[in-house]
């Protein structure tokens, strides 16, 4: 995967070892562009539709 | 000594902190909730040290509040323990090579180890030790494992001489995992199930319901019973005899029997009305309403340390950005109900001034306190859903109409959510019952000395025609905008006191359905109480909270008005 968004994104990921070349998993979204579960390694987070938007992913 | 306990947020660091000291601690499932931090002692050979509970973070370049906070903290400390989720070992190495880069003495807590084994992971502390350079622990705080041993350790700690290149970081971590980390093939567990269950819309938002539903009604079954089957016969059959007897002594002397006691209904005490400091002024608060707050904090205490609350604040995202919010301000809505001061406080965890002061204002308006919902069960309960649900329906309407308008006005931005959503974790008992005690203890200290002080204030202004000029002054807007009798003033007034005690002096007026209604409505949306009041100054400044507190005021006469008007049609 890789991250099109801007230093404080990148950043907060990366602090939760979300980085370009992981292997992540969406694990569900919210209806009406609500936010994006994605899960990597043991690690859950909800982001914002918005961000999840710019998290490119090469599906496996 | 100064030891600071560190390490990512969720990963039970503060259950880790109780079992060292023991110490009054607040500790919460959900991120942000730390950010003010909490001190005990624990005694090392003999030696006391300081142990700090710093706020949980991800990393030392700070991207929150919270985390700067903490970076600062650590520049303090003497030693240095970091727990860290054995469950999750490569992101939690993220914060390790950035500690042993501070030089400082540490010491590694290897919690909730006993997990591993459920989810097919294997860790070899002694290679870990080895390629760190510091001693590693495995703990699980929740049964107390290893608690001992980290103890013992905390002598052995030190500063790491591991190297490596800085820029290369995750692949150091990725390196050093390949070493001392096995994972086998790993079964979808139960947790894993429930853990997407409850978050996927389809299946997440019944759960939610139903999860509020059995909350709410857990409150009102603890509460309705420790009533009726503790306080009020404690207070009827132990305290009444007592004033009674304090009654009969104070019989010369008319004006300290009407503060302490107040009027005998019949002969007897009646603590609903006879407004006494030792009567009315002690069973509002002890008698009524601290059944409840024991009962909503003991199912918080619950909701928050199971990790329930951030799949919450995902659910309630969509319909929170409506009104300017996003899903994390849910709790401090959550915590209002419970005491709009710690709601004010929660505020805090929002970013921008726009949420801070949307979601102040509409907690200060249609986020009842349990205190203020105690006497509102009591005085509106035998209507049954008549009364209690107009109330209710009320205020959730204003929220979210109010919220759909302040959007629109307040200018800036709310940023969007961006939590962890940590797994089920099962409550640490200790921990619970230590964070009901602080809770009802902080009560006690705070609140019932303002409602012994309303008490005495009302009773002087009584006493000097205050409340009847001001009633006199105000009797036009009352009688014909809102309906109410003037004597209600009086109620609204103390109101800016203490809410509780304002619906305690509705009960004597004996007024109609229709007039209750509009009192209670109007009395919860005009103004926080005082103490929550002082919170919102130090939280939104003083040129914010004129402007909230006049928004409050618009409101609650708007719909109060509106409401007047639909009941006299539709309610006879």
């Amino acid at each position: 995967m890789a991250i099109n968004g801007g230093h404080g994104l990148v950043e907060k990921l990366d602090a939760l070892g979300i980085r370009a070349g992981k292997e992540i998993t969406k694990v569900n979204s919210q209806w009406m562009k609500g936010p994006v579960i994605i899960r990597s390694g043991n690690t859950e987070i909800a982001i914002g539709y918005g961000m999840a938007h710019k998290i490119m992913v090469e599906v496996k | 000594m100064k030891i600071l306990l560190t390490g990512n947020p969720n990963v039970g660091k503060s259950v880790i902190f109780n079992r060292l000291t023991g110490v009054d601690v607040i500790s919460s499932n959900y991120p942000g909730t730390s950010i003010d931090f909490t001190m005990g002692f624990v005694s090392i050979a003999g030696k006391r040290a300081e142990i700090i509970d710093v706020p949980g973070i991800y990393t030392l370049d700070p991207t929150c509040k919270a985390e700067e906070v903490a970076t600062e903290m650590l520049k303090e400390g003497d030693i240095i323990i970091q727990v860290i989720d054995s469950t999750n070992l490569e992101r939690n190495l993220n914060l390790t090579l950035q500690l042993i880069q501070t030089k400082k003495p540490m010491l590694i807590a290897l919690n909730l180890f006993d997990e591993t084994e459920h989810i097919g992971i294997s860790i070899d502390v002694k290679k870990l030790e080895q390629i760190i350079g510091i001693p590693c622990i495995p703990t699980c705080a929740l049964t107390g494992e290893g608690i001992k041993e980290l103890v013992e350790k905390i002598k052995e700690a030190r500063s790491s001489d591991f190297v490596f290149n800085k820029k290369e970081r995750w692949n150091e971590i990725g390196k050093i995992i390949e070493q001392v980390q096995v994972m086998k093939h790993k079964r979808h567990t139960f947790s894993e199930k429930l853990r997407d269950a409850s978050v996927k819309p389809a299946t997440g938002i019944p759960i939610l319901i139903l999860v509020l539903l059995v909350v709410f009604m857990a409150i009102r079954f603890l509460g309705e019973n420790l009533i009726s089957y503790v306080f009020q016969p404690l207070f009827e059959n132990g305290w009444s005899p007592l004033m009674l007897k304090l009654s009969v002594f104070l019989s010369n002397h008319v004006v300290l029997h009407d503060l302490l006691i107040g009027k005998l209904v019949n002969g007897a005490i009646d603590y609903g009305q006879s407004f006494g400091l030792l009567t009315t002024g002690l069973f509002v608060p002890i008698g009524v309403v601290l059944p409840y707050i024991f009962a909503f904090y003991t199912v918080l205490a619950f909701l928050e340390d199971s990790g329930y609350l951030p799949r919450v604040a995902v659910m309630v995202d969509t319909i929170m950005h409506k009104m300017g919010l996003h899903g994390l301000a849910i709790i401090p809505m959550l915590l209002g109900f419970g005491c709009n001061v710690p709601g004010a406080m929660a505020t805090r965890i929002l970013e921008t001034r726009k949420e801070k002061f949307i979601a102040a204002t509409l907690m200060s308006i249609a986020v009842p306190c349990m205190a203020l919902q105690a006497m509102l069960f009591g005085l509106l309960g035998p209507y049954g859903i008549k009364g209690l649900g107009i109330v209710f329906g009320t205020l959730i309407v204003v929220w979210f109409i109010l919220g759909l308008i302040l959007r629109k006005i307040i200018k800036g931005t709310s940023p969007e959510i961006f939590i962890e959503i940590p797994p089920y974790r099962i409550p640490y008992l200790k921990g619970v019952i230590k964070k009901v005690w602080m809770r009802l203890k902080w009560f006690i200290k705070e609140a019932v000395p303002f409602v012994l002080l309303g008490v005495l204030i009302a009773n002087l202004l009584y006493t000097f025609g205050v409340i009847q000029f001001i009633g006199k002054i105000v009797a036009p807007v009352f009688n014909h905008f809102l309906g109410l009798p003037q004597e209600a003033v009086g109620a609204l007034i103390m109101g800016f006191l203490r809410k509780d005690l304002a619906v305690g002096m509705l009960i004597p007026l004996n007024m109609t359905l229709k007039e209750l209604i509009v009192s209670s409505v109007v009395l919860s949306m005009y103004f926080p109480c005082v103490a929550a009041f002082a919170v919102l100054l130090k939280e939104l400044g003083v040129v914010d909270l004129l402007k909230s507190t006049a928004i409050m005021l618009l409101s609650a006469l708007f719909t109060g008005g509106l409401l007047n008007l639909i009941l006299s049609v539709t309610l006879t």
